[in-house]
């Protein structure tokens, strides 16, 4: 095992349980044979990684026990939850950068009819972006509340401590950001917005609004990455087949929310990509940028197929991750019930 | 001729079937005689997916493990599956050739109406 290269590791390792279990020693001989015998491995690993994703789609041969069933339902809900924050960072970095602006087009701008479409498109995708926002930081913590609460082990305890954590970070972030607006001195567009001409500054505390800034930049990392924290601990919680009832409610939820994100966005995409370029002049907000934990230029028209797909390949995960853990739970659910 | 093959190549798992048909082997030895007899090579990935398959349906179970590997061995059942699957293929492949030697009679005699 140690002699094989780390390519064909990986390989193996991607592999369920059950079927390490009783297959991977085979396999590692299988690839030793073929490297004693001088034949290449590029091929086999290859060959190998491409039956992992066959098994984790479609199980055959999964041992019919409630552990291995549960086991798939948790890592589905772990794939239809984790995906979906890669989902959250393409919605943000196309979020109300229509047409090369932070906020859009002025109300004077004459759009085209795919202007128009992208701009009904963004509304959509804000209010998409906001319940993504809302069900994994508040998901887990429901996962959490639904969970069999019967105390069992530190793992388990520290677990149901940490599906409180992207909730309470929600929290925070909340209050952070309306304390941050308070303390901003800005120069509001609300004027411009409503159709006025003249941009209104108001004074603030610029020092405490950049320390608050920082805090509501640090707290937002801080409650995704407890989001992963959080998935990586189902491993060791020693989770029963109740404690994934919530998880699979979240999974379906999530599915349902990145294929409406991924339609807007598609139609986004298409009527961003129709607008003829709007004059500097007549755009409004703070111009063209980039967002640095992106890299995604705001004048994003050329990108938008790469987002689209992007979004669309992971809604396909998600939705199928959510089919699986539905489906692992009530297999689960089925056997439990005849070992009963 | 054509970018894709026309006909796609046999199923992995009737080669896996057939191969077991000739005595027990472990998953490598599978392989080269699978790629012996037909031709196709097929992956490890792809030898214990139906390895898997077709032991969950009772046709080939495992054995005790010689030098860290499993031989795998053909059932009572999975003897009964291969024989229904080869004689399918056959009566495909007999009328095929029964058909292609009269095509080939009739192409040798030249095209209908046309003198010889």
């Amino acid at each position: 095992m140690t002699g094989l290269p780390l390519a064909a590791r990986c390989a193996l390792a991607a592999y369920p349980g059950w079927w390490c279990e009783r297959y991977r020693q085979d396999q590692e001989r299988f690839l030793e044979d073929l490297a004693s015998d001088g034949r290449p491995l590029r091929r086999a690993v290859m060959n190998l990684a491409a039956g992992a994703v066959r098994v984790r789609l479609r199980p055959a041969g999964m041992p019919q026990t409630v552990g291995a069933w549960r086991d798939r339902t948790r890592a589905s809900v772990a794939w239809a939850t984790v995906p979906a924050l890669a989902g959250l960072l393409l919605v943000s970095a196309v979020e109300q950068h229509s047409f090369g602006s932070s906020t859009g087009a002025g109300p004077s701008t004459s759009l085209s009819t795919g202007g128009r479409v992208a701009a009904d498109a963004m509304t959509a995708i804000n209010w998409a972006s906001l319940t993504m926002i809302l069900l994994l930081l508040v998901g887990w913590g429901l996962v959490g509340c639904l969970a069999d609460r019967a105390p069992s082990g530190r793992a388990r305890k520290r677990w149901l401590l940490l599906t409180v954590a992207p909730l309470a970070a929600g929290v925070v972030e909340i209050g952070l950001n309306l304390l941050r607006f308070r303390l901003m001195p800005t120069v509001t567009v609300i004027g411009r917005l409503a159709g006025g001409s003249t941009a209104v500054a108001h004074g603030g505390h610029p020092l405490a609004a950049s320390v608050v800034s920082v805090a509501w930049e640090v707290v937002g990392v801080a409650g995704l990455l407890s989001i992963f924290c959080v998935v990586l601990a189902t491993r060791s919680a020693d989770l029963q087949v109740r404690d994934l009832r919530g998880g699979v409610w979240l999974s379906q939820l999530m599915a349902i929310v990145l294929f409406i994100t991924a339609v807007v966005v598609v139609a986004w995409g298409i009527g961003v990509t129709h607008q003829p370029p709007i004059p500097r002049a007549d755009l409004i907000g703070f111009g063209p940028g980039v967002r640095p934990w992106t890299g995604i230029q705001t004048s994003i028209a050329a990108e938008s197929p790469l987002v689209s797909a992007g979004l669309v390949a992971i809604s396909i995960v998600t939705a199928w991750a959510a089919l699986s853990a539905r489906r692992g739970y009530k297999a689960a659910r089925e056997l439990l019930l005849l070992d009963a | 001729m054509y970018g894709r093959r026309l006909f796609p190549k046999p199923d992995p798992c009737l080669l896996v079937l057939s191969s077991l048909a000739g005595g027990a082997k472990h998953g490598y030895a599978l392989m080269k005689d699978v790629e012996d007899f037909s031709g196709v090579t097929i992956g490890p990935g792809t030898v214990f997916g139906c390895l898997a398959r077709l032991e969950d349906r009772g046709l080939v179970e495992a054995l005790e493990p010689e030098d860290r590997r499993h031989p795998y061995r053909l059932t009572a059942a999975g003897a009964t599956a291969l024989e229904a699957q080869v004689s399918e293929l056959e009566r495909v492949t007999s009328t095929g050739s029964t058909r292609l030697e009269a095509t080939r009679r009739r192409l040798s005699e030249g095209p209908a109406g046309a003198p010889a």
